[in-house]
């Protein structure tokens, strides 16, 4: 048999197999011993009998009809016998019409007389000739009393059951109407897409509690909604800006490209300035692709394995390249160019110097600006610092710039606003952060803090 | 280019990337217009009081005052000069912003030379009202030297080219006109210029003509084109 669906019908069916078990097993007790007692009781009359008659000595005159055994049994549901051998000799009392014969053995028994339970005693009586006395009693009064105390465990106990259906199904009624509101509660989020609301977590302890964790469970998928949300939301953003990014130039070439060709007869300096400046086009997009690649490696580097880098080893080496780059501007590295090690990917830490030199150069004095590169210790932290003498930028811009495609007011056309984006992003990976500043020139200052490596010693 | 051009028409380019600028600039002038730029939305209204040109090109994102702002303030001051805007293929809802406002056309970047020139050069060709008096199709009616369209006694508040195209419509009521014709005569584009802006502009029309729950008038012809039936 399959349990019911209904959490109340299972209670009150649970309830009441235990009342009836119970019952059972009460009331069939109650009637074992109330039967036990009837039984000893009559088995003590028996012998109580038996010794009355044993007072006077057994001899045949006395049992004869009006005599001393016919006044003590008449009417009791009592009879004895009494037996030589296998001859009843006598017979007195309630006798039944199908008496039978006296048993062989002695002692007490239950034997049947015409379909009707008797309790019979025997004993042999120490007398000449042996005779047996056997002293009978009915059973009928004692299952009588059974019957009717059966009659009455039954009685109560189907009341019981009853009752305890009946107060099952009441009470889980009342007991699961905080659930049904929970129900509600939960379809009202689910036909709302509305993760917000929180279930009702009133009601009794149980049930407060399940709603508890489901509204904990609610608050997490909503907020890991709303950072997949978040996240979409700037992929697509990113995805617009590399987009937008890449049609300007793409844009101005063709109409250089259509320029050249609609115009044949165009003079050597008009047709190499055309060419010229398709050639920074095609180096402004490759270096959006470049700085694209940059962002998308980022994200993939945090499953590398880190190893020690030489920070100062990887400025040295940025700053040659920027000036080979850069021929314009001076990059000059401050006094102090600290030894340390920051444990991360080598690759990702150049980028973060490459990017600060290239910025600096982009964004500093236009004509023969210089550069002031920097590497210190300060509590645990590897400090590289990055300044121009450039205009600077405002203080309420330079959060925007961290933003990728961000650019300044004034951008030079050959920046692709994604350098600030790569070194906050690698910053980030090795644990950092990057903060824009004044230098004391006026122009702008970068900084990159890196956690330093746990391995080396503070000199 | 074809078309005998009398003095060079003036183009007012705004784009905020320099090398857009530049490289359109040049290529106008190769074509034969004169062109000033302007690098922002302010710019271009500065450069339009300055010395009105005859035709803009405008780019939609700009920081600051972006295109769309552009179109509405200048429509907003009366100035019907044509504009054409130029946007990203993506940024379906600021060139739809921008033609309500009133622009005329739309390119997207990138574009070829030979695509602007012969927009350009149909804009410019545009001409004036043509009828004198108010003519009527149906419950339509237009006043060309008023510049008002009323359906059923509603102003319809069209823009400069909604209204042509529906003047188009009401002269020539019950004919099927095709895409091309409508280029043709709303626009003054030749048949080899690829554009939707027919198609986007019936949308408008048809939506400015029902706005009030009435029936449709303005109806598709399948593979044909569009017919006014009153």
């Amino acid at each position: 048999m399959r349990a019911p669906r209904s959490l109340r019908a299972r209670i009150a069916l649970a309830a009441v197999g235990a009342v009836a078990i119970c019952g059972l097993l009460a009331g069939g007790l109650l009637l074992a011993a109330v039967e036990r007692d009837g039984r000893n009781q009559l088995d003590g009359d028996l012998r109580a009998r038996a010794d009355s008659i044993l007072r006077r000595p057994p001899d045949r005159d006395a049992y004869g009809h009006g005599g001393r055994g016919e006044m003590l049994l008449q009417g009791s549901g009592t009879f004895a016998q009494v037996a030589y051998g296998n001859e009843v000799v006598a017979r007195e009392g309630d006798v039944p019409d199908a008496a039978p014969s006296v048993p062989e053995s002695d002692g007490f028994e239950t034997v049947e007389i015409g379909g009707t339970p008797w309790r019979s005693l025997t004993f042999t009586v120490a007398a000449a000739g042996n005779p047996r006395l056997q002293v009978l009693s009915s059973l009928a009064p004692v299952e009588e009393r059974v019957g009717r105390i059966r009659r009455l465990v039954l009685l109560l106990g189907f009341s019981a059951i009853l009752l305890t259906a009946l107060a099952a199904w009441g009470f889980t009624t009342v007991a699961v109407r905080p659930l049904a509101r929970l129900r509600a509660g939960a379809a009202r989020v689910s036909g709302a897409q509305d993760l917000s609301t929180p279930l009702p977590d009133d009601g009794p302890e149980e049930v407060a509690q399940l709603a508890g964790a489901l509204n904990e469970m609610l608050a997490r998928l909503g907020a890991s909604t709303a950072a997949t949300e978040r996240a979409l939301e700037a992929t697509r953003r990113f995805a617009a800006d590399a987009g937008h990014e890449l049609r300007t130039p793409l844009t101005a070439m063709r109409a250089n490209l259509d320029t050249l060709a609609r115009n044949p007869g165009l003079l050597a300096d008009q047709r190499e300035a055309l060419v010229a400046d398709m050639t920074a086009e095609q180096d402004r997009m490759v270096h959006l692709l470049e700085g694209l690649q940059a962002l998308a490696r980022g994200e993939a580097a945090e499953s590398l394995p880190r190893e020690p880098v030489e920070l100062g080893d990887v400025l040295d080496a940025a700053v040659h390249g920027a000036r080979k780059r850069h021929p314009g501007v001076r990059y000059e590295l401050a006094g102090n160019v600290e030894e340390g090690r920051v444990d991360g990917w080598e690759d990702g830490l150049r980028l973060i110097a490459d990017n600060l030199l290239d910025n600096a150069a982009l964004h500093g004095r236009a004509a023969g600006g210089s550069v002031t590169v920097g590497l210190a210790r300060d509590d645990g932290r590897l400090v590289m610092r990055v300044e121009d003498d450039g205009p600077g930028i405002p203080a309420a811009e330079r959060e925007r710039l961290l933003e990728p495609f961000a650019r300044g007011r004034d951008a030079r056309p050959d920046g692709t606003g994604l350098g600030l984006a790569i070194v906050a992003q690698q910053a980030a990976l090795h644990g950092g952060d990057l903060r824009l500043g004044d230098s004391p020139g006026g122009g702008l200052a970068v900084e990159v803090r890196l956690p330093a490596s746990a391995e080396e010693d503070p000199a | 280019m074809g078309g005998v051009v009398r003095s060079e028409p003036l183009v007012l380019v705004v784009d905020d990337e320099a090398t857009v600028r530049q490289a359109l600039e040049r290529a106008l002038r190769l074509e034969g217009f004169a062109v000033t730029t302007a690098a922002d939305g302010l710019e271009a209204l500065a450069a339009v009081a300055q010395r009105p040109p005859a035709v803009i090109v405008l780019d939609v994102m700009m920081p600051g005052l972006d295109g769309v702002s552009v179109v509405r303030r200048l429509r907003g001051d009366g100035i019907d000069v044509p504009v054409c805007m130029l946007s990203a293929r993506d940024e379906v809802e600021d060139r739809v912003a921008g033609l309500q406002a009133g622009a005329d056309d739309y390119l997207v970047k990138p574009f070829a030379i030979a695509e602007l020139t012969a927009r350009l050069e149909a804009l410019l060709r545009r001409g004036g009202a043509e009828g004198a008096g108010p003519h009527m199709a149906g419950d339509i009616v237009i006043d060309p030297r008023r510049d008002i369209a009323t359906r059923a006694g509603r102003e319809l508040g069209l823009t400069r080219r909604e209204f042509d195209l529906l003047d188009v419509f009401v002269r020539h009521p019950g004919q099927v006109l095709s895409r091309d014709q409508l280029l043709s005569l709303v626009w003054g584009y030749t048949t080899d210029v690829e554009t939707n802006v027919v198609d986007v502009f019936v949308g408008y029309v048809r939506r400015k003509l029902e706005e009030a729950g009435e029936p449709r008038i303005l109806h598709t012809v399948r593979g044909v084109g569009w017919a006014l039936r009153p």
